[in-house]
């Protein structure tokens, strides 16, 4: 309707799942966010029924009557944009695999789980603890060489290391690999 | 004072830590069952020959001072007369087994059954001296300040898997420091992260809990924007406090590698050889057993496809301690190449499980104990302790990158495909969980479920599962403890709590049955 106020967005409420579990403890919405290896994180979410009637209330919906739901990364550091990556998925119970990009390494995000309104907004309902993602190479040795932020010593310090050839050894008892 | 006469410094400090950690595993109604089986062989290769030689090492005065890390599940199998009991049979029954092969004229082969049923004969004595509690024996090393001990999580649980529930974090931890303090007095300072899995905040939480530092692996230092100045090779403090030793890898490598590392040498024992598997089935039988490997481990590593040779301990030991001199000299060596990009003496911070020394690698406790010795002589190398160089004070500053060992250096071995599922599982338990209080119907319940979650939490089951070792086991555990840990909450949450079940739980698994549980959620 034009000129009426949109009700404000909800705030996302995932940050403290376990919280949104004591709420409905027989009826939990979580989006759970992994960093399995440097190059991808492991998303999974449940929306509950109460939260899927909230969502279908205000979402724009497709010919099945399910609501457009996306997967977006987002840095929460400063110094760089901060949508990170948008990826429409589907689902009141899913899985995605989200690659890491160039412009994700270094930087702290947070996985939020929104939807589209019908009136074209977005509203985030579920968000994930912050994860860092790790350096890649190519950044790495960009950083370790700025002369500003860091002594000279430092990029000899890791190649000294021993990390880019033997990334992380193997032990071979039970527990560790 | 002038220049010349003034007393230098080490050429490199290490802080040597032994993490030790085995499954909880109780099954009853078998003799000898192969999880339980790791557990007395461990003791009797890897526990008390390491106790022993801490023990001379102390009474020789000479200053060691390892940092070990205990877990809870280790920790209750130690002190429980259950497992005391087996493993003096287990060490009775191998011994008399040794003895019956080592025939006066057998050859090398006899002569290596007879010294193994020997040395077994006097892990028995120093087993009996003991009374069977080796805690005790540890306690007793930290109290001289020969050792310093740190704790873990609960069940060995990889903590960046539970990264969504800061409770489930929580729960690990305190409950790991409650068993510690129970066996061993104080709340420890220091906490292995197992599997040395980092994520972004854990620091804070660890702070919460009063872990004063960690150790983690070597890229934890490079690979985040405001790494440490001094990488990996001295200890720094992240923005919420907790210091963290980051890993050296060219020193430890030298250690654990089974290909270039020291326990390949050709002279070492074979860890895979088990001599029981010649035993015939009949004579087994004769004593209560089937055909298992006990640990009768008599030959040398050899070389491939050749015929393995018996295995001679002078030589094995020979080697450990020309290995230990080797050390020494990498140890230097190491120093003499990073000191001058750090314009100071390095600390070196080397890791590993305490189960490599023994029994993986036999000759690792000779190994140590010539260390300690060669240092300890030569007064250029300085053993030190987490907490010795936090009183001195630790100026490097960083933030720690999301890190495990492993073999990519992040999470996916635990985080494998087949497991990843589980994860979101436990979330949901972990919710119905913490959503409740018990009241005194329940109590005993509520805290068997708490167990049933952390169990299902252990980070050995998905390392069996991606490995392929045992990873039938480890699916079975981690669904016997989801489902025990639904059935239970159902009970409590519908009010129809099958007591039989809860018992049979708790008598099972009972190593969580007198902590507080509660009183942390």
């Amino acid at each position: 309707m034009p000129g009426r106020t949109t009700k404000k967005a909800t705030p996302p409420t995932a940050s403290s799942p376990t919280r949104t579990r004591k709420k409905a403890a027989k009826e939990p919405d979580y989006l759970i966010a992994l960093l399995v290896d440097g190059t991808g994180i492991y998303a999974s979410w449940k929306i509950s029924d109460s939260l899927y009637g909230k969502i279908l209330r205000k979402a724009l919906t497709d010919y099945h009557g399910d609501p457009y739901l996306f997967l977006q990364v987002t840095a929460v550091d400063t110094g760089g944009p901060a949508e990170l990556e948008d990826i429409p998925v589907y689902g009141r119970e899913n899985r995605w695999h989200i690659f890491t990009t160039g412009a994700m390494a270094g930087r702290r995000v947070v996985v939020r789980l929104s939807y589209q309104t019908a009136k074209g907004k977005r509203e985030n309902v579920l968000q994930s603890t912050e994860i860092d993602i790790p350096l890649g190479d190519e950044a790495l040795v960009a950083i370790l060489n700025r002369p500003i932020l860091h002594d000279e010593h430092r990029l000899r310090l890791y190649e000294a290391s021993g990390i880019r050839e033997q990334h992380a050894p193997t032990s071979p008892s039970l527990s560790s690999p | 004072m002038g220049k010349g006469r003034r007393r230098k410094g080490p050429a490199a400090r290490l802080v040597l830590v032994l993490h030790a950690h085995l499954p909880y595993a109780r099954i009853p109604e078998e003799r000898f069952p192969a999880q339980e089986l790791w557990l007395h062989q461990n003791i009797a290769e890897c526990y008390i020959p390491l106790l022993r030689a801490m023990e001379r090492l102390a009474g020789d005065g000479v200053h060691f001072p390892l940092t070990i890390s205990l877990s809870p599940p280790l920790v209750a199998m130690l002190g429980d007369g259950y497992y005391r009991r087996k493993f003096a049979d287990y060490l009775d029954c191998v011994t008399a087994l040794a003895r019956a092969h080592a025939t006066p004229d057998g050859g090398a082969l006899s002569a290596a059954l007879s010294h193994l049923a020997d040395r077994l004969g006097e892990t028995r004595d120093w087993w009996n001296t003991a009374d069977g509690d080796l805690a005790a024996r540890f306690r007793l090393l930290s109290e001289r300040g020969a050792i310093t001990l740190v704790t873990t999580t609960a069940t060995h649980a990889l903590l960046p898997a539970y990264r969504f529930s800061s409770a489930l974090e929580r729960l690990q931890i305190r409950t790991g420091q409650n068993v510690f303090a129970c066996a061993f007095g104080p709340a420890p300072r220091g906490l292995w992260l197992p599997e040395m899995g980092y994520h972004a905040g854990l620091d804070g939480l660890l702070r919460d809990c009063g872990v004063e530092y960690t150790f983690l692996e070597a890229h934890a230092a490079y690979h985040a924007e405001d790494g440490p100045e001094h990488g990996n090779f001295m200890p720094f403090v992240s923005e919420t406090g907790l210091a963290i030793f980051p890993r050296e890898l060219r020193l430890s490598g030298a250690v654990w590698a089974h290909r270039v590392g020291y326990p390949g040498d050709a002279r070492y024992r074979e860890f895979h050889a088990d001599h029981t598997w010649r035993m015939s089935e009949h004579e087994l039988a004769r004593i209560g057993l089937e055909r298992m490997p006990l640990g009768i481990k008599v030959h040398r590593i050899t070389g491939n496809e050749v015929p393995r040779e018996p295995y001679d301990h002078r030589e094995g030991e020979a080697a450990a301690r020309e290995h230990a001199a080797d050390f020494v000299a990498r140890i230097r060596g190491r120093a003499a190449e990073v000191a001058p990009l750090l314009g100071r003496s390095p600390v070196f911070t080397l890791p590993f499980d305490m189960e490599l020394f023994g029994h993986w690698w036999h000759e690792g406790p000779v190994f140590l104990e010539e260390l300690a010795r060669l240092a300890d002589r030569a007064g250029d190398i300085a053993f030190v302790t987490p907490e010795e160089l936090l009183r001195e004070g630790i100026d490097s500053r960083g933030r720690p990158a999301e890190s495990s060992w492993g073999k990519s250096g992040y999470f996916d071995t635990w985080l494998n495909p087949a497991c990843l599922h589980a994860y979101s599982i436990i979330a949901e338990l972990g919710g119905r969980l913490f959503a409740r209080r018990p009241n005194a119907r329940t109590l005993t319940a509520y805290r068997q479920a708490a167990a049933e979650i952390m169990l299902a939490q252990s980070s050995d089951w998905p390392f069996f599962i991606a490995w392929d070792r045992f990873a039938d086991y480890g699916r079975a555990r981690l669904d016997e403890h989801i489902t025990a840990a639904a059935r239970i909450l159902a009970g409590i949450e519908t009010g129809e709590l099958d007591d039989d079940y809860v018992r049979t739980r708790v008598e099972r698994y009972p190593l969580f049955a007198a902590s507080s549980i509660e009183s942390i959620i």
